[in-house]
């Protein structure tokens, strides 16, 4: 969370009962570092629990919910403030390549929720993420903007290509006469052309992925901020936002790159076939 | 000589018993109401009691010693556990406090505060708040009779009088002879049950029936419930004006 470098006022907490709070939500309450605050809340068994907090500097968190309403505390205090020793509310579990992977989480929580689940309160449940309250439409919202977003960068970057195969053998109409001419096979003379597109397809989506690799990884560590248009947010998600870098982004890439210049060269190419020796003369104005 | 006697002193009791037969029998809602009300009212009564909060992974017991003046004031201190032991309750009349020793910190319990549970047990802040006159918040009519653990028993019907109640309607089980409800059960406006209390044990101190173990479930929370235990309770004796004051929950 990048705690330190997000404190505006104060320090970090050194010992129990400190805590920070975000800088917004101290402006709210008109408290400062040094000042002691209350925490009301219910214990793990139901009853009301006071405990009493000494703030020891506001930090901004960069997420608009944070900042207005959180605060940062040792889990032992907090833990403490619950009467609830040695016990979590809730647990939060990633997968290793850090992406949420619906199916297998379903997977997951089934066999873990039929092993541990009982009529005790306290008996351990696992959730999907999209179970918690609220983030199955935001998770649907954001798969389907980002598959419309992907579907439409291929199929426009696919056009283009395609088209720029189309364009070159066309332009390639006289050297194709030049080489009917000598003698040269038709087929031999597609050939060579898928040939030699496959190889340009193969070299320019090389370079295009890696470029783009690179970018994508570089907006992987240091993200977009894009906090001003979540000022009124109440969800917390983070304010910059990243992109990810995985093995699917190199097909992604790489593929639809190959695959438009080929086909683009391959439908082109068949006007060779159509071509006939005996124009071939007038064409080429010998 | 003898025998006329006892055959008249047997008709004697018989009369008189009919006459109490008839008596309780012809009796309305609201009056047994009544009489329930004024069996537990008293001027003022001290009470010193456990809580008993049972939960699947065991039992948590709660001690207070609670200073009663009137249907609407009342001080309670909580004895034990240790994590309790000092936090005080003031209500008075529609208004309840809670101070919490640990943060020197008074609070005043309102709306939605008011639905939380007392020390994590069956009973919520918005049950203490009220009246404990119960002729003061319902109509009540008798439904039907029942037999409860071998007492004949009213089933008594209440609906509300007032909009804003905690429970839309209540069943009351009130035993014949002695005028101390057995069994209630507390609904919603929707009739969904919310929560039942049913009463162990009654002892008769000091001419009045008392509830000495109480049980009650929220029916709504899960685990198990929340008994109450009444250890002594004391009728109509002098409590100071300063105990139901907001600068006694310091003290």
């Amino acid at each position: 969370m990048n705690i330190r470098k997000s404190i505006l006022r104060g320090r970090i907490p050194k010992k129990s009962g400190e805590i920070l709070i975000g800088d917004e939500f101290a402006g709210k309450l008109n408290v400062q570092p040094g000042n002691i605050a209350t925490l009301i809340t219910s214990s793990m068994f139901g009853s009301m629990s006071m405990t009493n907090f000494t703030i020891v500097g506001t930090v901004r968190f960069g997420a608009a919910a944070m900042d207005r309403g959180a605060m940062l505390a040792d889990i032992s205090d907090i833990q403490n403030a619950q009467d609830m020793h040695d016990s979590a509310g809730e647990i939060l579990g990633f997968f290793s390549d850090e992406i949420y992977h619906n199916k297998l989480a379903e997977k997951i929580t089934e066999s873990f929720n039929t092993r541990h689940v009982s009529d005790d309160q306290f008996s351990p449940q696992m959730e999907t993420l999209p179970n918690r309250s609220g983030m199955a439409d935001y998770l649907n919202m954001l798969g389907s903007y980002t598959g419309i977003i992907l579907f439409a960068f291929v199929v426009i970057l696919s056009i283009v290509l395609w088209n720029a195969g189309l364009m070159g053998s066309l332009r390639r109409y006289g050297e194709i006469g030049v080489r009917l001419a000598v003698g040269e096979e038709k087929g031999h003379i597609y050939k060579s052309m898928l040939l030699e597109t496959i190889m340009i397809g193969i070299i320019g989506s090389t370079l295009g992925t890696a470029l783009g690799v690179a970018i994508s990884y570089y907006l992987q560590i240091k993200g977009v901020d894009i906090s001003f248009i979540m000022k009124n947010t109440t969800m917390m998600i983070s304010n910059v936002i990243r992109a990810h870098v995985t093995p699917i982004s190199f097909i992604i890439e790489f593929i639809p790159g190959l695959l438009a210049t080929f086909l683009g060269s391959a439908i082109s190419g068949i006007g060779i076939y159509r071509r006939q020796t005996s124009q071939l003369f007038k064409e080429l104005e010998v | 000589m003898t025998s006329r006697l006892i055959f008249l002193m047997a008709i004697a009791t018989g009369i008189s018993i009919l006459i109490s037969w008839g008596k309780t029998q012809t009796l309305t809602g609201a009056e047994i109401l009544k009489n329930v009300d004024e069996n537990q009212y008293s001027r003022s009564k001290i009470a010193v009691s456990r809580m008993i909060i049972h939960r699947r992974r065991g039992s948590r017991t709660v001690e207070a010693k609670t200073s009663i003046r009137g249907a609407d004031t009342s001080f309670t201190e909580y004895l034990a556990p240790v994590r309790e032991k000092g936090t005080k309750m003031l209500k008075l009349g529609d208004k309840l406090w809670m101070y919490s020793p640990s943060t020197d910190r008074t609070i005043m319990i309102s709306g939605h505060m008011l639905r939380q549970s007392v020390m994590g047990s069956d009973l919520s802040y918005e049950d203490m708040m009220e009246d404990h006159r119960l002729e003061n918040l319902y109509d009540a009519k008798v439904s039907a009779l029942d037999t409860l653990d071998g007492r004949s028993c009213w089933i008594l019907d209440h609906t509300t009088k007032k909009e804003e109640i905690a429970y839309f309607s209540r069943k009351i089980w009130v035993d014949k002879d002695r005028f101390i409800m057995l069994k209630e059960n507390r609904y919603a406006k929707s009739a969904k049950l919310l929560k039942t209390t049913k009463i162990r044990d009654v002892e008769k101190i000091d001419r009045r029936w008392v509830a000495k173990s109480v049980l009650f479930k929220d029916v709504l929370k899960q685990g198990e419930e929340t008994e109450f235990i009444l250890d002594s309770i004391q009728f109509d004796v002098p409590i100071p004006d300063f105990l139901f004051s907001k600068a006694a929950l310091r003290k």
